[in-house]
């Protein structure tokens, strides 16, 4: 953790809550992202959002200062997030709604493009179970390694490698059933 | 490193998860065996086009006054809110772990109250050095009849009584107690080795009942 973000800390545990945002503010594309892909649908994600924030609040004194912050606050997020999934009846994942956020392109096309695209995502993370989902978004989307992975759920980095594995043969057999995309990028 | 193992290692390898040993191992199998380098591919492939869908994918995103109201709302909250002493999911527990201390608390309390009331059954007589026959002594009964048998419809034991023609009359005094006529009269045996008590019951009729 880096000497400013200790100093946010030390300012919103003396009281001056205006500090919280600061802290929080750098994360922000972090947490709508992750949220939004974890859930997949955006009210929940917001109200995951909004959860995360209030316990980071909440539990900041416990924060091992010494640990990563975003790491911490990743974990929050992925065990609300969690929680709204299981209270999530089953089988809702395939008839959430797409996002109300706009895409900010206006043409018609690359509108269709992005709505078709997302699709394909949401239609491949869903042949993952819950715990694959967030092991593959956090090492393979957020870039996580597999030991921070491991810390931010809470589990083994034997149990990360499982995980992983499993999710990366799934979605190559899926993408495969589905068949040669558009033009794509390479890593 | 055969195939079969290869392929068990082959998702790790394509996000560049493996150890060096294990990977420049798995790259010895991949300089000879086109099947799994292919194979390989296909994962790299893959896992590219899911970075390209997320990386293209529209997030949604809040306004900069909806996220302050989010972080105000955070703060504020925050701030009334007192620790628990019980963590939520833990509450439940110990709910039932003291409600069922307690049930066992009763359950045992009225299991010594009941043992107490059993003890306190007015005890024998003590103990005498040698054994000890006590006849005629007279137990207050305060109703007697549902404690009795009936009387036997068979011939009575007990001293013979003269028919009531031959009866002289009782003495003034003594017809003056003749409605308290001794009702129940008991014989306690005690040995004075084993500590053993026999105690004999008889009604008016003479008739015993062995406690």
């Amino acid at each position: 953790m880096d000497e400013k973000e200790n100093m946010l800390v030390e300012l919103v545990l003396s009281g001056q809550t205006e500090a919280f945002e600061l802290l929080v503010r750098p994360y922000r594309s972090y947490l709508t992202g992750l949220s939004y892909r974890l859930t997949g649908d955006s009210e929940e994600s917001r109200e995951a959002c909004q959860e995360t924030l209030l316990r980071a609040f909440r539990y900041l004194r416990a924060f091992d200062r010494r640990k990563s912050f975003k790491n911490w606050l990743l974990g929050i997020l992925v065990n609300v997030c969690r929680g709204l999934i299981k209270a999530k009846q089953k089988g809702a994942w395939l008839s959430r709604a797409l996002p109300a956020a706009e895409p900010a392109g206006p043409d018609p096309a690359r509108l269709h493009q992005d709505k078709e695209m997302l699709l394909q995502l949401k239609d491949c993370l869903d042949v993952l179970s819950e715990r694959e989902r967030t092991v593959f978004l956090l090492r393979d989307i957020e870039q996580r390694s597999i030991l921070e992975t491991a810390g931010i759920i809470g589990c083994s980095s034997i149990s990360v490698r499982v995980h992983l594995s499993s999710a990366r043969k799934k979605l190559k057999d899926r993408l495969k059933g589905i068949g040669p995309g558009p033009e794509r990028g390479t890593l | 490193m055969n195939c079969r193992r290869v392929k068990r290692l082959l998702p790790l390898a394509a996000g560049r998860d493996l150890s060096s040993r294990q990977g420049s191992r798995l790259q010895a199998h991949l300089d000879r065996c086109p099947v799994c380098l292919k194979e390989l591919n296909l994962y790299r492939k893959s896992l590219s086009e899911i970075k390209f869908l997320a990386r293209n994918e529209v997030l949604p995103d809040w306004s900069e006054s909806e996220w302050r109201e989010m972080v105000r709302r955070a703060t504020s909250q925050g701030q009334n809110w007192k620790r628990p002493f019980l963590p939520e999911h833990s509450r439940l527990a110990w709910t039932l772990g003291s409600a069922f201390a307690l049930l066992l608390l009763a359950a045992s309390a009225v299991l010594i109250f009941r043992g107490r009331n059993e003890k306190n059954i007015p005890p024998l007589p003590a103990t005498p050095p040698a054994a000890k026959l006590e006849v005629n002594k007279q137990v207050p009964q305060p109703n007697p009849e549902p404690r009795l048998r009936p009387p036997a419809p068979g011939p009575k034991i007990g001293p013979r009584q003269p028919p009531a023609s031959e009866r002289k009359p009782a003495h003034p005094a003594l017809q003056a107690q003749a409605p308290q006529k001794q009702s129940v009269t008991h014989m306690v045996f005690v040995s004075s080795e084993s500590g053993l008590t026999i105690r004999w019951v008889f009604n008016s009729e003479f008739e015993w009942k062995e406690k």
